[in-house]
């Protein structure tokens, strides 16, 4: 059964609009004009309880307006969402009880104080059992390295240290669905590694939902198996992490190492079907779709112009599909 | 829950008194402010050989009491929930398993506790300069401390409206010192209430700060 769920969900924006210089400024105090902007617009989708998914999208889709309406931060302008059988804009308190949420750029944790001062108010707040949180406690000191992080000042830890700590207090209480906006911005490959290797264990060993947005495609290959895309509001993919590239990964780039090569390959090859990138005296490199060709008749045209020593074919990655679907806008 | 909110305010008074700076300067603070008062009267007494029908002791030992309720009576929230909802970390207060109002009335709870702490030590310290001798009886005492106790969700309430106000506008300030010129006159903070016109007096009955 679905742990999530939304239902043609909106979010209408009112912004307000001034009118140029300053009398337009003044004007607007006595007449102020608005206009909405739809910044989530019906989308649908089912979560179900254990999935790791990722939530991507062009700055600006609309993946905070959905994290924030799926844990009842925000009100949706129409639309339903379903979180554990709770709307959690309506009963966000106990809807809150079962989530976590890391919002990157914000911290819960109490700037002045020492770290494990949160995680104590944390067990307050969410009455967790004193056996279960010294065990949590000791697990995510070890995995995330916290060991010397717990007793400095929040303000003093540098920001990768922070996000490790700000990761363990959102999965202190175990939380079935953890919301993660953007959880690797700035940190070091290393503190990214480590924090992906966290999201996954947790998951598998207490089946907890992640919802992922980030705009680091290395989060997504390594941790989620399910992607949502979203451009302007709309979702235009939702599926398995394969199948994702299985529809849009169609370009196949091919290195090709070459021998006795004569004059230039581009000006005499002018095929549809492939597209010579690079060349120079012993590397070619192309691009070709699936659809239209194979590496065999690509071959067999090259070949005619010299020696083919060595191939190296590398199907596209995440990031190109993105780049391309992103330029296509 | 009660629990949450004690925590809370366990949190905010360690907050406050992980800079020893905090502590010393609010308590500068008030003896400054009791001093100017405490002044002005002895100026007014010195002038016209009277004090609104006060003796000077009374004088003092009433302003001591205000330097010891300022903190108490004026300190609150407000600030900071205002600023959490303009910068955005309102978040995490939403996010948590505890409703708004009881989350913000435990840093309330903690806010207060250490304007008491404050309070009290500049008190003791006016005592000592003014020489006053406080003989009060305990009955009175914990009816003073009572008094006081009720008053904190009413204080707390006014902080809340001034603080969610932070909702429409960005000058809180603004706000900030309305409410607390409210509460210094009709809680005859700055001076008591006998002495201002009938109908202070009177409206003040009504609004109980
Ligand atoms: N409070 C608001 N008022 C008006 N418009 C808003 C508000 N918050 C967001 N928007 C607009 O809604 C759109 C979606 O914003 P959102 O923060 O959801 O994007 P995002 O997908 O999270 O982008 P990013 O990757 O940059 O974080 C943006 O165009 C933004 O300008
Ligand atoms: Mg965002």
């Amino acid at each position: 059964m679905a742990i999530i769920e939304a239902k043609n969900l909106v979010k209408e924006y009112k912004t307000i609009i001034k009118d140029k210089g300053i009398l337009g400024y003044i004007k607007h105090l006595f007449k102020p004009k608005y206009e909405k902007f739809t910044a989530v617009d019906g989308i649908n989708f089912e979560i179900n309880e254990g999935e790791l998914v990722g939530y991507i999208g062009e700055n600006g889709a609309g993946k905070s307006t959905t994290i924030k309406m799926l844990t009842g931060i925000l009100t949706p302008t129409s639309g339903e969402v379903i979180v554990n059988g709770l709307v959690p804009y309506k009963s966000r308190i106990e809807n809150n009880k079962n989530i976590g949420a890391v919002f990157g750029q914000k911290t819960q944790l109490w700037w002045d104080l020492p770290v494990i001062e949160s995680f104590r108010l944390i067990k307050k707040m969410y009455k967790i059992p004193e056996g279960e949180y010294r065990k949590n406690l000791k697990k995510f000191t070890e995995l995330l390295d916290l060991e010397d992080l717990l007793e400095k000042q929040v303000k003093n830890l540098s920001l990768g240290q922070k996000m490790r700590c700000e990761i363990a207090a959102t999965f202190l209480h175990n939380p079935k669905i953890v919301y993660l906006d953007e959880p690797t911005i700035g940190l070091d490959v290393l503190v990214k590694e480590n924090i992906r290797r966290f999201i996954k264990n947790i998951n598998k060993e207490k089946n907890t939902t992640v919802i992922l947005t980030t705009h680091d495609v290395k989060d997504i290959e390594e941790v989620c198996d399910r992607i949502i895309l979203i451009d302007k509001g709309k979702i235009i993919f939702d599926g398995e992490k394969q199948k994702f590239k299985d529809n849009y990964g169609k370009n196949i780039k091919a290195e090709l190492i070459v021998k006795d090569k004569v004059g230039n390959m581009a000006e005499k090859i002018n095929s549809e079907n492939f597209t010579i990138t690079e060349e120079s005296n012993e590397l070619i490199k192309l691009k070709f779709s699936h659809e239209k060709t194979t590496i065999m008749n690509v071959m067999e045209e090259i070949s005619k112009y010299c020696k083919v020593l060595d191939i190296h074919m590398q199907e596209s990655e995440l990031e190109d599909i993105l780049k391309e679907i992103y330029k296509k806008g | 829950m009660i629990g949450s909110i004690f925590t809370l305010a366990r949190m905010y008074i360690k907050q406050y008194s992980i800079y020893k700076s905090n502590y010393i300067l609010f308590t500068i603070n008030r003896l400054v402010e009791g001093l100017v008062y405490i002044f002005v009267w002895l100026a007014i007494y010195n002038q016209t050989g009277n004090a609104e029908g006060f003796t000077l002791n009374e004088i003092v030992i009433y302003y001591v009491l205000v330097i010891i309720l300022i903190p108490v009576t004026t300190w609150g929230i407000n600030e900071e929930m205002s600023h959490s909802i303009r910068n955005g970390k309102i978040h995490k207060e939403l996010l948590a398993p505890l409703s708004y109002f009881k989350y913000y009335f435990g840093l309330n709870l903690g806010e207060i506790g250490f304007g008491a702490f404050v309070g009290v030590s500049a008190g003791i310290i006016s005592c000592f300069i003014w020489q006053v001798n406080i003989n009060i009886s305990l009955v009175n005492l914990i009816s003073f401390i009572v008094v006081v106790l009720l008053g904190i969700p009413v204080t707390f309430f006014l902080q809340m409206i001034v603080g969610t106000a932070g909702f429409y506008t960005n000058s809180i300030w603004g706000m900030q010192i309305l409410r607390k010129s409210i509460v210094y006159i009709f809680s005859g903070l700055i001076a008591p209430l006998t002495l201002f016109p009938r109908m202070v007096s009177k409206t003040s009955k009504y609004i109980t700060i």
